[in-house]
């Protein structure tokens, strides 16, 4: 069951978000009552397919809004409002309690910055002393597994591949211990034994320092294997929470059903893929109602009526009317 | 037994002092699909490249439909394509951008088999309808379109000269879920209809396990295990393929165990 500690704050609380952004043909919407919950040490996957508005969300945490965007409803990133705060508030949050990782190590690190100087900015912000940063930094590197720390503390992102380039990215995200972790497709770019790798440090180093993570991703799999409970987004909405253990084999909502028809596999018997028609929607593009209608094989009238609400189903929330016809 | 359509003997390719594929042969039947999968940098790009002749190789021979290709001579290179076609991960780049979709698909038409302009806008919204792509996406320009439906325009193209073999490099990497769901149920179909060939460059096991019925595996561009695709991925007998199959995700996932079992084989 989804019932959560609450006596401690989660290090991550979205609720009711909705992002609205100005065009010249007027606002359009993005996300709408979006809410998602990481506690403490927990780790939580955020999946569904492009344009579903999984990096939207995840950037919300920190306050990362697209230009000229609307947000409203509330989060709250390791106690902070990140919606209300201001510059000095969020600029505290991003170096010292909050941390994101994304999809292309090169486009988010400095390559003319050496790798040590990267890993140390955060501790050196947070007023660790240079010495003592940079002892932390090759005590990080030499955990993700990179071969002689000292001396990959000179070097500089080119001189790494991206699998180590992501690791040394992860080692610098966690070097200030933070609350919260957002990792946006951190391993997509890599093949699947570096992905194996890299996703082991993650993890390894999350728990060691009991930090949130959202772990944004449209592997379904990984998600499963990686993840204690996880959000599926379609069109700018949460569609299903589920916990992972019955995410693959009892889903709730017909749009991961259908999603877990069209994912080949390399585990269990080979049943023939069943695509579904016609292709992702963002929230804008999307019909009234269930915005999973025109491709949903059980849709009927009545869901075009309004946006279902979310309900609890088995062990998940869904935001379907006929949960109990999607079958295992 | 049939006569192979493409046969691969010894294939070498060095980049400078890289070796990027070291001795690869493998043959491919009328009508067969044949996976190479391996990790990032084990040489499957590679081998595509040299089959689709846009690479000579170092050494070794390449035979499409019995006949030895060499050469890039504009003669050469068109007798290739003709048998020969090959898709990529993002098709985008391989469209020209002014062009519709529609004329894209009939420029291999017009260089290969001239015809009448109303025979040849039959042939193309013939293709079109075969992938499955409307009247109006085909009079869009390539920007216009999803990248599921832009690969379906690539594979229109891919086939318009009825090639003996296609390949395939990562051709549905990118796509969403739902959509590589489509599309490899449009290539499943077109392989049935037609007897086209194909070789299935993917990182992705389970999707070269849906695709292919046989498969070599790759590492550090030899060829390390080869066989039929159920049985390597049930059976895996070398520990590299065991390692790659090991590392795609599974509840229960032991990934300390893989990050030994890796160190393990690196030793090697
Ligand atoms: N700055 C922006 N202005 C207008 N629309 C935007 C902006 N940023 C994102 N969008 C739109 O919002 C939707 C959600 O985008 P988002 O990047 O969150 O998707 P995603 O789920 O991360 O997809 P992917 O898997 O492709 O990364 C998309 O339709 C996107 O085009
Ligand atoms: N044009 C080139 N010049 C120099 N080296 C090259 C060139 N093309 C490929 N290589 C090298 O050859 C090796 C094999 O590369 P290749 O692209 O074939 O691998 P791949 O198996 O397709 O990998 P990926 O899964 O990342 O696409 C790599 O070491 C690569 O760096
Ligand atoms: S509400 Fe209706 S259309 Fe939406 S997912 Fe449920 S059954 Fe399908
Ligand atoms: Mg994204
Ligand atoms: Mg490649």
């Amino acid at each position: 069951m989804l019932v959560r500690e609450t006596t401690t704050r989660d290090a991550l609380a979205v609720e009711g978000l909705g992002l609205t952004i100005g065009t010249r043909e007027g606002a359009l919407p993005l996300l709408a009552d979006v809410t998602v919950r990481v506690g403490r040490g927990e780790t939580v996957g955020l999946v569904g397919e492009s344009g579903s508005g999984k990096t939207l969300t995840a950037r919300t945490a920190l306050g990362m809004l697209p230009r000229g965007a609307r947000a409203t409803g509330r989060v709250t990133a390791a106690g902070l409002d990140v919606l209300a705060a201001g510059r000095t508030d969020l600029r505290d949050l991003r170096r010292t309690r909050v941390s994101m990782v994304f999809q292309d190590p090169r486009a988010a690190i400095n390559p003319l910055r050496r790798v040590g100087d990267h890993l140390t900015e955060g501790l050196r912000a947070a007023g660790t002393p240079r010495r003592e940063a940079a002892r932390r930094a090759v005590d990080l590197l030499d955990q993700v597994g990179i071969d002689d720390p000292a001396g990959a503390m000179r070097r500089h992102p080119h001189q790494f591949s991206g699998g180590m380039l992501q690791r040394i990215m992860i080692a610098g995200a966690l070097a200030t211990e933070p609350e919260l972790l957002l990792a946006d497709e951190p391993t997509t770019a890599l093949d699947v034994t570096t992905q194996a790798e890299v996703v082991g440090v993650l993890r390894a180093l999350q728990r060691s320092h009991g930090t949130g993570l959202l772990f944004v991703t449209h592997d379904l799999d990984l998600a499963a294997a990686v993840c204690d409970r996880i959000y599926v987004m379609y069109a700018g909405r949460i569609v299903e929470e589920a916990d992972s253990a019955s995410f693959a084999v009892a889903p709730a909502h017909p749009y991961t059903r259908a999603l877990l028809d069209a994912s080949p596999s390399v585990h269990g018997d080979q049943g023939p893929l069943r695509a579904i028609g016609g292709r992702p929607r963002s929230l804008a593009e999307a019909p009234s109602g269930c915005s999973f209608r025109d491709r949903c094989p059980r849709a009927d009238h009545d869901c075009a009526l309004g946006v279902p609400a979310t309900r609890p189903h088995g062990t998940s929330h869904v935001a379907c009317l006929r949960p109990e016809q999607v079958k295992p | 037994m049939t006569e192979p359509v493409l046969t691969v003997t010894s294939l070498v390719k060095k980049f400078g002092r890289v070796t990027a594929v070291d001795g690869v042969s493998f043959e491919l039947a009328p009508g067969a699909s044949l996976g190479i999968v391996g990790e990032s940098g084990s040489g499957k790009t590679t081998t595509a490249r040299v089959l689709a002749g846009l690479e000579e190789p170092t050494s070794g021979e390449v035979a499409v439909a019995g006949e030895h290709v060499r050469g890039r001579s504009r003669r050469a290179r068109l007798r290739r394509a003709r048998r020969l076609q090959m898709i990529f991960q993002d098709p985008y780049g391989s469209f020209d951008p002014r062009l519709t979709v529609a004329e894209s698909v009939a420029e291999p038409l017009r260089l290969h088999a001239p015809g009448p302009a109303a025979d040849v806008r039959a042939r193309v919204d013939a293709l079109l309808d075969q992938v499955g792509l409307s009247r109006r996406a085909g009079d869009s320009r390539p920007g216009e379109l999803s990248g599921g439906q832009r690969q379906r325009a690539a594979i229109a193209r891919a086939i318009a000269v009825a090639p003996r073999v296609l390949v395939l490099d990562e051709a549905v990497a990118a796509l969403d879920v739902s959509v590589q769901a489509q599309i490899l149920a449009l290539l499943d179909d077109l392989r049935r209809e037609t007897g086209i060939s194909y070789v299935f460059v993917s990182h992705d096991l389970a999707v070269v396990r849906h695709a292919t019925e046989t498969a070599v595996v790759m590492r550090h561009g030899r060829i390390v295990e080869r066989g039929p695709t159920e049985r390597l991925l049930r059976e895996p007998a070398h520990p590299y393929t065991r390692l790659l199959i090991d590392s795609v995700p599974r509840p229960g996932w032991d990934l300390e165990r893989l990050a030994r079992d890796r160190r393990a084989l690196d030793a090697l």
